[in-house]
């Protein structure tokens, strides 16, 4: 990994992102409960969950499969809507938002980082770090380049998803997630996919994100070594936070 | 090419149909073929009418009026020649006389209809010298005679036993009905009444009221007059071509109709595919609206490049068509031909665009939490 060259540009980017952003959670969760039918039974994925996370700080929540990590983060990442409880983004109760609010919430303060990376396989590095500001006003290209320097893909500009590799690809998706400011940035299983080593590399990237960019990582895991990079470690059991 | 930030919706239009050319080919080809039914044959149907308009001749705006059924004494009086030319003011109205009579020269003589008309200026064109009008001496000959006879402009024929100098060679249309010979001065021909009146009107339509007009004025009691005007024949050939073309029109839309509903096939098809992705789009704070605007792009597209393609292949075959048929290729781009290719165009894009909107409403749904448990 090769950090060294890009100090300049970060510093630069954290200084002018930082300042002016409040104290206090990032994204909290207040006794949220999500329940899902399913053949005539109520099953809870979240059980009456307190859960919250400050700017810089990076958490891992890990958890067996079915535990309800998933429907944490998508809860967190207003992708889905609790069946009690309330949910702050950046202080805003946003519990109650319709869809067009929550998308327009998601577009300011949140970025997410996924397993398969999902990147849009006709666009090249730099367009794909520009999907989520594509039909916002303003020329995001200086800073989606940036980006891509600054998790060491700037010499691969260029470059389609197929002609990069899965840590490279991880890399795009982290720019991506980050093109927005975001204030949450949200990734399920980001070393899903990835070797040990690559897996390593992007966890460095995220916990530098964390730090430099005041950003709250949230990662949802069933990967030890995720915990070996995070401030915290939450252990979710049948929706329960332990 | 196309930006990204600038045309977000179409840039990636764009590169979703790039992604399977076979299926956007397929369904672009629907389109050509809807676009090319539409406005090829509405091309043709214009050339075919363009023809059978040509051979009908220059004369759909005269009305020829000629004695009745129940007129006694087969002629047309000099009276009813006063109604006819108060109906028709502002039109030319020329009686006629006609005989059959012997026309010679030194070496030849022909028995031919002679037509004996005031003002013949109005009716005929001359080839050759010029048609005083009104005309009161000399003779007009129709180019084949004055080639049987031996004669040329400026000699003279006789007519009837009574010697003519020939003052103009006739230009003759050639259409049917306007087979004239030989014009002499109306008065030269010794009878009562006429044989017939041809009034010039303005233009076809003029033509058509005049040809209905005069026999109500004339024919007060009886059936003494009855009109003929090529103008019904062309509105005829006219009302013929316009049921075709609707037929026609009707079969291209049909098949618009069907290469749109291809395309609503297609479009849910990729983007159900699509449907991870879509979600991605959605989680990452892409809006409904703009997955739809994405969607709806794609397919109004497909509907622009098969609507081109199908409108540059309609000119191939309309210059083709207009070649055989008229001779004059360029004559596809006669105004109502380009309108049959803005109606095909339009057509194409409005059908692709429709066919959008359901599987742009369908992608719009897409469910990011799916996309997050894969």
């Amino acid at each position: 990994m090769t950090d060294s060259p890009h100090d300049a540009a970060e510093t630069e980017s954290g200084a002018t992102a930082s300042p002016e952003r409040a104290a206090g959670h990032v994204a909290e969760l207040d006794g949220v409960t999500r329940e899902y039918r399913s053949g005539g039974e109520t099953i809870a994925a979240l059980a009456d969950v307190n859960f919250a996370v400050d700017p810089g700080e990076m958490v891992a929540v890990i958890g067996p499969s079915g535990s309800g990590k998933s429907t944490l983060l998508n809860v967190l990442g207003l992708l889905d809507v609790p069946t009690a409880g309330t949910v702050r983004l950046d202080g805003d109760d946003v519990t109650d938002y319709d869809d067009e609010a929550r998308t327009m919430a998601r577009r300011r303060t949140i970025g997410f980082v996924f397993q398969s990376f999902h990147l849009v396989p006709m666009l090249t590095a730099v367009e794909n770090v520009l999907v989520p500001t594509m039909f916002v006003e303003g020329d995001q290209r200086p800073r989606a380049r940036d980006l891509l320097e600054r998790v060491g893909l700037g010499d691969r500009l260029d470059h389609r998803p197929d002609q990069l590799s899965g840590g490279q690809r991880q890399r795009v998706a982290i720019a991506r997630a980050l093109v927005n400011e975001p204030r949450l940035l949200l990734a399920d299983e980001p070393t899903g996919n990835l070797d040990r080593d690559t897996g390593r590399n992007i966890l460095d990237e995220f916990e530098r994100i964390s730090a430099e960019e005041e950003v709250g990582v949230v990662a949802v895991t069933h990967d030890e070594l995720v915990t070996e990079f995070t401030d915290r470690t939450v252990e979710l059991i049948d929706g329960v936070i332990q | 090419m196309i930006d990204l930030l600038e045309f977000p919706a179409l840039r990636m239009a764009w590169l979703n149909l790039r992604r399977n050319t076979l299926r956007t080919g397929l369904a672009t080809l629907g389109i050509v073929i809807g676009v090319v039914a539409i406005a090829a044959i509405g091309i043709t149907g214009t050339a075919l009418q363009y023809g059978a308009t040509q051979e009908l001749g220059g004369l759909s705006n005269t009305v020829t009026v000629f004695p009745g059924e129940e007129n006694a004494d087969n002629v047309i009086t000099d009276q009813q020649v006063d109604s006819i030319e108060r109906v028709a003011t502002g039109a030319v109205v020329a009686p006629q006389r006609s005989d059959t009579m012997e026309v010679a020269s030194r070496s030849e003589r022909r028995q031919v209809n002679v037509e004996a008309v005031s003002r013949p200026a109005a009716l005929y064109d001359a080839a050759e010298g010029t048609i005083p009008s009104p005309m009161r001496s000399g003779v007009l000959l129709n180019a084949d005679l004055a080639d049987e006879l031996g004669v040329e402009l400026g000699q003279t024929v006789s007519v009837g036993g009574r010697s003519y100098r020939i003052i103009a060679i006739l230009d003759e249309p050639g259409g049917f009905g306007q087979g004239v010979s030989v014009v002499i001065p109306l008065d030269d021909i010794d009878q009562d009444g006429y044989d017939q009146v041809t009034v010039v009107a303005e233009d076809g339509d003029a033509a058509q009221r005049l040809a209905e007009e005069i026999p109500a004025e004339v024919n007060q009691r009886d059936e003494v007059v009855d009109t003929f005007t090529p103008a019904d024949i062309q509105e005829s050939v006219s009302g013929f071509f316009a049921t075709l073309n609707a037929a026609l029109l009707g079969v291209g839309s049909i098949s618009l109709v069907v290469a749109g509903v291809s395309i609503l096939n297609v479009m849910l098809m990729s983007v159900i595919e699509r449907q991870a992705e879509i979600g991605v789009f959605r989680a990452v704070g892409i809006r409904r609206r703009e997955v739809m605007r994405m969607v709806v792009a794609e397919a109004t597209l497909l509907g622009v490049v098969g609507g081109v393609l199908g409108v540059v292949l309609s000119l191939l075959i309309g210059y083709a068509v207009n070649g055989l048929l008229n001779g004059q290729p360029m004559l596809v781009f006669q105004p109502r031909n380009l309108e049959f290719l803005a109606l095909g165009f339009g057509f194409a894009v409005l059908a692709s665009t429709l066919s959008g909107v359901y599987p742009a409403w369908k992608a719009s749904t897409a469910n990011p939490v799916e996309v997050l448990r894969g």
